[in-house]
C-alpha cells in the first residue's frame, strides 16, 4: 500500500469534513446542509503474475465518497480515482512496464490499471511502484 | 517510385551468410526471424485500443457483424501500422482478423485460430504479420515480425480489454577481425522497430560453440547499451537499421574477461568495502564456505511474486535464520542494490559472519542484481540460483530455480563434513 493510499485511509479514519462555504456552493442543497467525508479507500490490490507467454501486472482500488445527512443517510458524490501498476520483470536487468488509468465516477468508483510484458522465460516477477489515488471536487 | 525487398521468414537467408568489414565497422546481417523472444528478453506489451471504424484507410468488405477496429502501430511511421478486426460474441471466445500481409485489406485474411487459452476468457493469438520500413534513401522494405494479441475478458466493462506485443527476435552472422560469430538481437519494444539502440539486447556466440546462449545472465548475453565483451576487443552498436536486418559493431577497446558463471567454476573474484567499514573479499583472506546473495532493492510496499522468500530481503533473512547457528568458518556476503538495507543484518544469536556490501561493480562482474550461491573453501561454485530452458509446445520455455534456504544450508553441511 502506497503513501497515497495510506493517506487516504488515515483521512477517513480521523476526519468527516463539515463542508465550508466554498464547496457548499458546489453541492447539492441535500449534502450542503450537513457533512462529506473524504474520498477513502475501501479495496486495494496488486501484484505481478507470469500468465502463460506473459507477466501481468495490475493495480486495483476501489474509493467512495458521500455526503452524510443528519440522519446518517449516505449521498453519493463525484470524485475521481487514479490507480498506477508498474511492474519489474527480472532478466539479466529490470524490464517495467506501466499503465495509468484514470477513471471519475460517484459514490464508489472501482478502477483497474494492467500492464504486461511477452517473455519465454518464466523469471522473476516483481511489483514495486503500484498505487492508487482519488480527488474530491 | 520505391523498389520494395521482401525478406522471408523461413531458415537462415543469403543475407545472414554474408557479413563484412569496413573501415573499422563490423557489419551483421541478421536474416532470419525467430518467432519467439530471445529467452533473456523480455517485451513489453502495448494495450490496444478498438473503436468501430479502423485507424487506417483499410477495406474490408465481407466483414459482418458489430466489429471492432484497432491498429497496431508497427513500423518507423512511414505507415500507420497493421491493422486488426475483431468479434466479442456473447457467449463464445472472441475472434481476431489481422491485416497479416499489410495490404490495407481485411478481406484477404482470415479469422485466426485461437493458439493458447491461459485463464477462463484469456486468450493469446499467435502471427506473423508483414511491417513496413523506409529508408532514407526511399528503400522500402516489408520484414515479417511476429507477434502475440492478447485479450482478456473485463467484468468492469463486460467486454475483453485487448493488448499486442511483439514475440521475436532476429538472428543472423557477424564476422568480427575476420572470424564469423552467430549473432542475435532483441527489441525490447513492440513497434517492431530496431533503430533504438538504448532497447536493444545483443546475444553472441562469443565460445563459438555453435550454441548462442541465451539464457538470464550469460556470458553471451549483453544487456541494452552494455559494451560487448568478446576475445577479440570490445565493442559497442553503433547502428541498426530499423529493420532488424544490419547491425554495426565498433570497436572499443581491448579484450575483457567475461566469465563463464556456473556451477563447478571459480567465482569470480573481488573486493570491496562493507557498508560497515570492513574489508570484504571472494577469495577471502581465510579459507571459508560463502553465500553470496543478491538482492534488489526494494521497498516494504514491492514484492516479488515468484520468489520463494516473498522478496529478497525476507530471503537474506530467512538464509540467515538457516546458517545462524554455523561458525565462523561460514560467511554471508549480501550485495544489495542500494546502501538502503532495510534493516538486513546479522542477528545477536548468529555466529556466522555476515557482511553487508553496495557496490554495482560486483553487480556487473556477476552480471545480475538478483541470486544466490554457494561457494567452497577453495572458492568454487557448488550451488546456484540458475536459469534453465526447455522445449514446450514448440518454443523455448525457460524459468529460474532458485534455492531455498534449505538448500543452501545442505549444501554448506556438505562441505563442512
Amino acid at each position: 500500500m502506497s503513501a497515497r493510499t495510506v493517506t487516504a485511509t488515515v483521512i477517513l479514519l480521523s476526519v468527516v469534513a463539515t463542508i465550508g462555504a466554498s464547496a457548499a456552493a458546489k453541492l447539492p442543497d441535500a449534502v450542503a446542509r450537513y457533512e462529506i467525508t473524504p474520498c477513502y479507500l475501501t479495496y486495494d490490490s496488486h501484484g505481478c503474475e507470469d500468465n502463460g507467454p506473459s507477466a501481468i501486472c495490475w493495480q486495483e482500488a476501489i474509493f467512495e465518497r458521500y455526503g452524510i445527512s443528519h440522519t446518517g443517510g449516505k449521498i453519493p458524490l463525484s470524485f475521481g480515482v487514479t490507480v498506477h501498476a508498474e511492474c519489474a520483470y527480472v532478466h539479466l536487468w529490470v524490464q517495467k512496464c506501466t499503465k495509468e488509468t484514470y477513471r471519475e465516477g460517484t459514490g464508489r468508483v472501482s478502477v483497474r490499471a494492467q500492464c504486461f510484458i511477452l517473455h519465454t522465460f518464466s523469471g522473476l516477477c516483481f511489483y514495486n511502484d503500484c498505487w492508487c489515488s482519488c480527488t474530491d471536487y | 517510385m520505391y523498389r520494395l525487398l521482401v525478406v522471408a521468414a523461413t531458415g537462415l537467408g543469403l543475407l545472414a551468410l554474408i557479413s563484412i568489414s569496413v573501415w573499422g565497422t563490423e557489419i551483421g546481417l541478421l536474416g532470419e526471424m525467430i518467432p519467439w523472444p530471445m529467452m533473456c528478453a523480455g517485451i513489453t506489451g502495448e494495450t490496444l485500443e478498438l473503436a468501430e471504424k479502423p485507424g487506417e484507410a483499410v477495406s474490408c468488405p465481407d466483414c459482418l457483424g458489430p466489429l471492432k477496429f484497432g491498429l497496431l502501430e508497427l513500423g518507423d511511421g512511414s505507415d500507420p501500422g497493421v491493422s486488426c478486426a475483431v468479434l466479442e460474441p456473447p457467449n463464445a471466445p472472441p475472434l481476431l482478423r489481422l491485416d497479416l500481409n499489410n495490404n490495407k485489406n481485411l478481406s484477404d485474411d482470415p479469422w485466426l485460430e485461437l493458439d493458447e487459452q491461459v485463464g477462463p476468457r484469456s486468450y493469446h493469438w499467435f502471427a506473423t504479420v508483414t511491417v513496413r520500413f523506409a529508408s532514407e534513401n526511399g528503400v522500402v522494405t516489408l520484414v515479417p515480425y511476429h507477434l502475440t494479441v492478447f485479450a482478456q475478458y473485463s467484468y468492469e466493462s463486460a467486454a475483453y480489454d485487448w493488448m499486442y506485443g511483439g514475440f521475436c527476435h532476429r538472428e543472423g552472422v557477424i564476422r568480427i577481425e575476420g572470424v564469423p560469430y552467430a549473432i542475435a538481437v532483441a527489441s525490447l519494444t513492440t513497434t517492431g522497430a530496431y533503430g533504438d539502440l538504448s532497447n536493444l539486447v545483443v546475444a553472441i556466440d562469443v565460445d563459438r560453440d555453435g550454441t548462442l546462449d541465451t539464457l538470464p545472465y550469460s556470458h553471451e548475453v549483453f544487456a541494452p547499451m552494455a559494451p560487448l565483451a568478446l576475445p577479440t576487443g570490445t565493442y559497442r552498436v553503433a547502428w541498426m537499421s530499423n529493420d532488424g536486418l544490419a547491425i554495426h559493431l565498433e570497436r572499443e577497446g581491448g579484450p575483457v574477461a567475461r566469465p563463464t558463471i556456473a556451477r563447478g567454476e571459480q567465482a569470480p573474484g573481488f573486493s570491496a568495502t562493507g557498508l560497515a567499514g570492513e574489508t570484504v573479499s571472494v577469495p577471502g583472506e581465510s579459507p571459508a564456505i560463502t553465500v553470496l546473495l543478491f538482492v534488489l532493492e526494494l521497498d516494504s510496499a514491492a514484492g516479488c511474486t515468484t520468489c520463494s522468500g516473498g522478496n529478497p530481503r525476507t530471503r537474506a533473512e530467512q538464509i540467515l535464520q538457516v546458517i545462524s547457528d554455523l561458525g565462523e568458518d561460514v560467511r554471508l556476503i549480501v550485495v544489495a542494490g542500494s546502501q538502503a538495507t532495510h534493516g538486513l543484518a546479522e542477528p545477536p544469536e548468529s555466529r556466522v559472519q555476515v557482511h553487508v556490501l553496495y557496490d554495482p561493480a560486483i553487480n556487473d562482474l556477476y552480471r545480475r542484481t538478483f541470486g544466490a550461491f554457494v561457494i567452497d573453501q577453495s572458492d568454487t561454485i557448488v550451488a546456484m540460483d540458475e536459469a534453465w530452458s526447455t522445449v514446450k509446445c514448440g518454443r523455448p520455455q525457460g524459468a529460474y530455480a532458485e534455492l531455498t534456504p534449505l538448500d543452501i544450508r545442505w549444501a554448506i553441511d556438505r562441505l563442512r563434513r
